[in-house]
């Protein structure tokens, strides 16, 4: 395939409608050669659908995936080239772990000496040596995993496409297939889009994070830009713990939190209902009469890590997370303080998409 | 980029493919032959003339004013109720003994009680012939203890014929309520026996609720297949018992009264489709009331 | 002997299970007598009956139903597999009322089967022939295949068709390598379950069984109607063998409750 310029994979106004259901609006996102992109949103966001008709299984309403250029709308599923790992491994239960990653060559009518040296460099890389002959049913949920994820890899296709793919595993486990996941994907450097519902595995894994929800994209960014800048109330809430604090403009040209008064920052909406977004860890408890927002302790809470207070304010209740450096912490109804860096927090619009979450 | 044209959901002619050939099948070898039956049931029948097609309402007449139809129907009826009441009484208590077996003799007895399904019916039927017989294991240990001089007769009798239907049957219905505790939560009956009920009312009040489906769709398969069972009566009961089946069989075979036949076998076929409505009906409202809120 | 019933549930589970087995073994025992009739208590064994069944023309009639029951059994299927399909993968109009009509021989007693499938052989001059007797067994056998069908493909993992089809796999090859040994279990329980079912068939058989076509049920029950002797006994007794020998097999398999509620496996 001749190396096309811009992005590898263009999807431009896709659009699926079941009858009234608009279960994906209108999605724009561009991914370049070799980069790892993740769909993240909670279930019902739209973000398997999208995956299935960048596969090919589900018929877009409108709309248009471009893979190297070429439109692969009208391409049939069987000859997009696309790797799959699903959430259910999807292993054909009746093939030994040599047969199931050998279909994909003997689809491409590989020779088949060339097959078995291929299938064994594919079983190598996910560290299955010596498991040829058995069969699905006979593995482990994280070794199934990795033959779906050799049998995806061995035909070499243009596009890797994660479907959930961890989600059946254990803590434990899959915290330790996704580091392998990650180095997988930069040795065969190939372009890659996951989607999942958890947002650490989102921010570690991936280039850049697409968060969506209700079928729209929210935000397209880098996994510390999603949580640092987020672009909307659900981005704030969706990735780690934030506090939502109503705003308003006052007359004087400020900003009232409460009885505080906050300056307006440049880049802060001009009208609609607002709110201050602020992170649980970013803020700091500071003796009563200093810092911005005055509180009252309602609850303080230890889990080892960290202490975790729950703040009563004029601005309604407030989370605040430090980290236990061994002293002990503020009692419950202790007056206090809140104090945080203005460069750790940003005012959002709150609109009927971005209904705060606790 | 303007869109694609919206894609308006086709339908497709390949359903409706794939289900051509059975299709015709039933088009053919059902719908097509019941319809004829039908029709059949309409037309009269003399013994020099044989089937004449002239429509006439005669056959219906006929069974419904005679004595003889009447007392065969009734015992149709009869024999499929007292079947049914049985079966539910013997095999609903037998289903819960098995479903609180341990593992290894569950399975073992569930062999033994569903095997006979796979068993034909005239061998079955058989068996209870050779134990009720006038020379049968039954009368024979009888009288050799002299509790009876005269063998009982059980051959010929309705008792015979519902006491082995019931034996025929009443495997479906432990197969229905059995399938049914399996969907059960168990977890229920000890949270009715932890919230301080009795054994007794914590199945009467938890388990038989939730088991009702199983027992109720049970009734309707042991039901009608015992309205309309033709070997069991046909061999304990023989001429002397008729029921709808066997005279239905006779009508034709026998008689080659085929209108009179086809009417029979008309009237059994609207009344256990007539039952299992009402009974279907009256169990999905009785169901929704108490599921839904 | 179990863990949670009391002894007076034991008791009745006894007398349920004699209820059920006691007419069988009786007609097993009695089948080993070497006497010219039936009687009891037995005080030889003789396999003088059993012998005896080789020279009846209930061997043909064995045949005959092993025949039928093959022929229509595979039919049933290669008709019911195509209409589960289109049941359990698509969406069309009329698709809950066909699901329901393919089920329906399921409520229409086999009697009335019978009489209608005799009423229209004679209307269309058929007479009686293998292909109307075993075009009848399909019918009545349709809703066991079919139900097996929709339960082996209900139970199938879409994404393991998915993913075949993203190796590049097209709908021809997905099914032959993929799909149809997945559910080939499921509806080899079909298969049986309907075999079964039309080797004891007997109801609708009767109306339809020529000299030419009878079956083992249609003959035994001819001869049962003349009367009850030994062979009978020894035929019936090696058929309670026979089925005894398919329930292992299906136990084995499928387990018997399982298959028998329509669920496959």
């Amino acid at each position: 395939m001749t190396e096309a310029e811009g992005p590898f994979l263009r999807v431009a106004g896709l659009t699926k409608r079941y009858g009234e259901v608009i279960a994906v609006d209108d999605l724009a996102l561009e991914v370049s050669r070799g980069e790892f992109v993740s769909l993240l949103g909670p279930s019902g966001c739209g973000k398997t659908t999208t995956l299935q008709m960048i596969a090919g299984f589900v018929e877009p309403t409108g709309g248009h995936v471009l893979i190297g250029g070429r439109d692969m709308v009208r391409v049939p599923p069987n000859k997009r080239n696309i790797g799959i790992v699903f959430q259910s491994y999807a292993l054909f239960p009746h093939m030994t772990v040599a047969e199931n990653v050998a279909f994909g060559l003997e689809m491409r009518k590989v020779p088949s000496a060339e097959r078995a040296s291929r299938v064994r460099a594919a079983l190598e890389m996910v560290r299955l040596q010596g498991l040829e002959a058995r069969l699905p049913r006979q593995l482990s949920g994280g070794q199934q995993q990795r033959v779906a994820i050799a049998r995806a890899l061995v035909v070499q296709p243009d596009l890797l496409l994660l479907d959930e793919p961890l989600s059946n595993l254990d803590a434990k486990l899959r915290e330790e297939l996704r580091v392998e996941l990650r180095d997988i994907q930069r040795r065969v450097s190939i372009t890659t889009i996951l989607v999942t519902h958890d947002q650490s595995e989102a921010l570690l894994l991936s280039d850049r994070v697409a968060v969506m929800n209700h079928g729209r994209l929210e935000q397209v960014a880098t996994p510390l830009d999603c949580y640092e800048k987020p672009a909307s109330a659900f981005v704030a809430t969706f990735l780690g713990r934030c506090n939502l604090l109503p705003v308003a403009r006052n007359g004087a040209g400020g900003l009232q939190l409460g009885p505080a008064t906050l300056p307006v920052a440049p880049d802060t909406p001009a009208s609609g209902a607002l709110a201050l977004a602020l992170r649980p860890e970013r803020i700091s408890l500071v003796a009563e009469g200093a810092g911005i927002l005055p509180g009252t302790v309602r609850a303080a809470l230890f889990n080892g890590e960290q202490w975790l207070f729950r703040i009563e304010t004029e601005a309604g209740e407030v989370q605040v997370t430090r980290a236990n450096d061994g002293a002990p912490a503020a009692a419950q109804g202790t007056r206090v303080g809140l104090a945080w860096d203005a460069a750790s927090a940003r005012v959002l619009p709150v609109g009927e998409n971005g209904a705060a979450r606790g | 980029m303007a869109e694609r044209a919206l894609a308006v959901p086709r339908v497709s002619a390949l359903p409706y493919l794939l289900s051509a050939p059975g299709l015709i099948l039933y088009a053919v070898c059902l719908v097509a032959p019941l319809a004829m039956t039908a029709l059949l049931s309409f037309y009269t029948f003399t013994m020099a003339t044989g089937i004449s097609t002239s429509m006439s309402l005669a056959n219906y007449a006929e069974i419904l004013a005679d004595d003889y139809f009447h007392t065969i129907f009734a015992r149709t009826f009869g024999m499929a109720l007292a079947v049914t009441l049985i079966s539910v009484l013997i095999g609903t208590p037998e289903a819960w003994i098995l479903h609180r077996m341990n593992r290894r003799w569950r399975a073992a007895f569930l062999l033994v009680i569903l095997g006979p399904l796979l068993i034909p019916v005239v061998v079955r039927t058989l068996g209870w012939a050779l134990f009720l017989g006038r020379n049968g294991i039954v009368n024979r240990t009888l009288t050799e203890l002299g509790l009876v001089t005269t063998p009982i007769e059980f051959m010929y009798t309705f008792t015979g014929m519902v006491v082995a239907l019931t034996h025929v049957l009443c495997p479906f219905l432990v197969l229905a309520v059995w399938a049914n505790l399996q969907r059960m939560d168990p977890a229920t009956e000890a949270a009715a026996l932890s919230l301080g009920a009795s054994r007794t009312r914590a199945v009467l009040r938890v388990v038989l609720p939730q088991i009702m489906p199983g027992v109720l769709s049970g009734c309707l398969i042991v039901f009608t297949l015992a309205a309309s069972a033709f070997a069991t009566p046909a061999i304990i009961g023989g001429r002397r018992l008729k029921v709808a089946a066997t005279a239905t069989y006779d009508e034709f075979l026998n008689s080659q009264n085929w209108p009179l036949g086809a009417a029979i076998a008309v009237l059994l076929l609207v009344s256990i489709l007539t039952i299992v409505l009402v009974w279907n009906r009256a169990v999905e409202r009785r169901f929704a009331a108490s599921f839904q809120g | 002997m179990t863990t949670r019933n009391g002894w007076l549930a034991i008791l009745f589970h006894t007398l349920f299970v004699g209820f059920i087995v006691a007419p069988l073994l009786m007609v097993v025992w009695v089948a080993f007598t070497p006497e010219g009739y039936l009687a009891l208590p037995l005080t030889r064994f003789s396999l003088r009956w059993f012998i005896a069944i080789l020279d009846s023309d209930f061997i043909p009639a064995f045949w005959n139903s092993l025949l039928l029951g093959v022929m229509s059994a595979t039919l049933s299927l290669a008709l019911s597999v195509p209409a589960a399909v289109a049941v359990v993968r698509h969406r069309f109009p009329g698709r809950d009322a066909i699901a329901a009509f393919f089920l329906a021989p399921l409520m229409v007693p086999h009697l009335i089967i019978g009489v209608s499938m005799l009423r229209f052989v004679s209307v269309m001059g058929f007479g009686g022939s293998w292909i109307t007797l075993t075009a009848s067994h399909v019918l009545i056998i349709f809703p066991f295949a079919f139900r097996l069908a929709l339960a082996a493909l209900v139970g199938f993992e879409r994404p393991v068709e998915w993913a075949a089809i993203s190796l590049g796999a097209d709908t021809r090859t997905v099914w032959r390598r993929v799909t149809l040994p997945i559910i080939m279990p499921g509806l080899a329980g079909g298969w049986i379950l309907a075999f079964l079912q039309s080797f004891d068939e007997l109801t609708m058989t009767i109306f339809m069984a020529t000299p030419g076509t009878t079956t083992l049920p249609v003959r035994m029950y001819q001869y049962l109607s003349d009367n009850i002797d030994p062979l009978i006994a020894s035929v019936s007794a090696a058929l309670i063998i026979f089925s005894v020998a398919v329930m292992a097999l299906i136990e084995r398999l499928w387990g018997l409750d399982r298959l028998l509620s329509g669920k496959g496996r």
